[in-house]
């Protein structure tokens, strides 16, 4: 068996290897990364270059795409899955509860005692980030997409032809003047090929996107603060501001670093996951790149598995924040601990 | 911030978003599958509480019936027992008569008989009296009267009876 597995990949590496040679690879022209999410279309302005022009309402873009994708495959699971449960479990409502059971089960070992309150939002934590992590490394997310002009060195390409259905012979044929601007390939020509353009995903994973993060990060920070006033009252400020006259100086200084610890926490959540998420696409371009044939098979494999891990630590530490906002002040063993994890991700 | 891509109405969409799918998975996943685990924990509970009610109603019979059955072995031997005592003595006791009656019966017999003889020799006693004076009156008719014989007879008849 693992003589056949390593059969298998030296002939794919030969191949490829071969393939690599004969031209089929990514030009430098294919390698575009783009921390921002990129917009496909502009509602109420109009799409210049890489950005929507000023005037815009709402902004298209593959991750906001991808992330109404990601509801409608929810929805889809309830409404297959958990439509009529029955009480002998059959099929999908099986995957379904063995979830929401886990997910369940741990929240109450977090915190017993408000754990009918606190568990929704942590659960829909793990499970966008999880379908989005895990759908942003299906193949075709990233490399499938709409064939925009690039932006010519004196921004005489700005065409505002792109659109989702753009065909590449619609969008060449306004700038095939200044071709020279991009690599030859073998693939020039082919169909559907982008050669004078670049390609705009159609889709983003929702985690590549900071906009995604910062909504889920402030939801969940607004969520810990409005459950640490709803537990305390005024008491819950009593946590940030110390009087120095009872605890000590060093206790009122402790105390505003946990405010801005606090604060900090929405940049920490949406900076955490974007940088794993859009990392791992990064690196798998990269090695795509470098070459495309068996090299990214390990760095993917490692991508599903943090696609997994991160959607845990998003949840994980906004349930734990939960039942640290509801704790009366006093306990700053407690709370000193917890600032770390949240930083240290 | 536009390099990072970060954009006030889409953020605020996305805000929206991440309420709305709270909203839908609270309301049409969590809470309806919480509550059939909650339903199908206690629905085991029952069943097993239930499955362990009726084992114990089982042993219970079967001791009910072990026990009714035991007693019902000793009574039917106590009844045995007693029939078998009642038979020895009625038999004794059947015996017993048996044996009285048959003693009873012999000692009349024997006195019967006895009677019987006695009567029967008396008579042969009278009868051989007339007939020995008869047969003796009638050979010695002639020559012999009846004069002085009567006391040898009488001897005769004596040593008969002292015979019997």
């Amino acid at each position: 068996m693992r003589n056949r597995i390593l059969i298998v990949l030296g002939v794919l590496l030969v191949v490829g290897f071969v393939l690599y040679f004969l031209g089929f690879k990514m030009s430098k022209a294919d390698l575009h990364i783009s921390a921002a999410a990129e917009p496909l279309a502009c509602i109420g302005g109009q799409l210049e270059g890489e950005f929507c022009s000023a005037d815009t309402i709402l902004p298209i873009t593959n991750a906001f795409i991808t992330t109404i994708l990601v509801d409608l495959v929810l929805a889809l699971m309830i409404f297959v899955g958990a439509r009529n449960m029955q009480l002998v479990p059959k099929g999908l409502q099986n995957l379904i509860e063995v979830v929401i059971e886990a997910l369940y089960n741990f929240a109450l070992g977090v915190d017993r005692k408000n754990v009918a309150k606190f568990f929704p939002l942590p659960a829909t934590i793990f499970i966008f980030f999880l379908v989005g992590n895990l759908a942003g490394l299906l193949p075709g997310f990233g490399s499938i997409g709409a064939c925009m002009p690039s932006e010519g060195e004196h921004g005489a390409a700005v065409v505002t032809v792109a659109s989702l259905n753009s065909s590449p012979a619609d969008a060449i044929a306004p700038i095939a003047a200044e071709g020279a601007a991009a690599e030859e390939t073998l693939f020039t020509g082919w169909p559907a090929s982008c050669a004078d353009g670049r390609i705009v995903p159609w889709l983003r994973a929702p985690a590549a996107d900071l906009n995604v993060t910062f909504a889920v990060a402030i939801v969940a920070v607004f969520m810990v603060e409005y459950y640490g006033f709803q537990a305390l009252g005024f008491g819950y400020l009593g946590k940030f501001f110390i009087n120095p006259f009872k605890e000590g100086a060093i206790m009122t200084f402790v105390g505003i670093i946990e405010l801005f610890s606090e604060i900090m926490r929405i940049v920490a959540f949406a900076f955490r996951i974007f940088g794993n998420i859009f990392g791992g696409e990064v690196i798998l371009v990269v090695m795509a790149f470098l070459f495309p044939y068996i090299l990214p098979l390990p760095f993917y494999a490692f991508e599903v598995f943090v696609s997994f891990i991160q959607a845990v630590i998003f949840a994980v530490l906004t349930l734990v924040f939960f039942s640290l906002a509801v704790q009366e002040h006093g306990g700053h063993n407690d709370h000193d601990g917890s600032a770390v994890p949240a930083q240290g991700h | 911030m536009e390099q990072l891509g970060i954009n006030w109405p889409l953020l605020i969409a996305q805000i929206f978003n991440v309420i709305l799918l709270v909203w839908l998975l609270t309301a049409f996943l969590y809470k309806p599958v919480l509550k059939l685990l909650n339903e199908r924990t206690q629905r085991i509970q029952e069943s097993l509480s239930q499955a362990d009610q009726v084992k114990q109603q089982l042993a219970n019979a079967k001791r009910d019936y072990d026990a009714e059955i035991a007693k019902a072995r000793q009574e039917a031997a106590g009844i045995l027992a007693q029939a078998q005592e009642r038979a020895k003595a009625q038999e004794a006791e059947i015996i017993a008569q048996a044996r009285q009656e048959g003693e009873r019966i012999r000692v009349e017999a024997r006195e019967q008989s006895l009677q019987e003889r006695d009567q029967m020799l008396r008579e042969l006693k009278n009868q051989l009296a007339d007939l020995v004076t008869m047969t003796a009156s009638r050979v010695l008719q002639a020559e012999l009267k009846a004069k002085g014989h009567d006391k040898l007879i009488d001897e005769s008849l004596a040593e008969l009876g002292r015979r019997n």
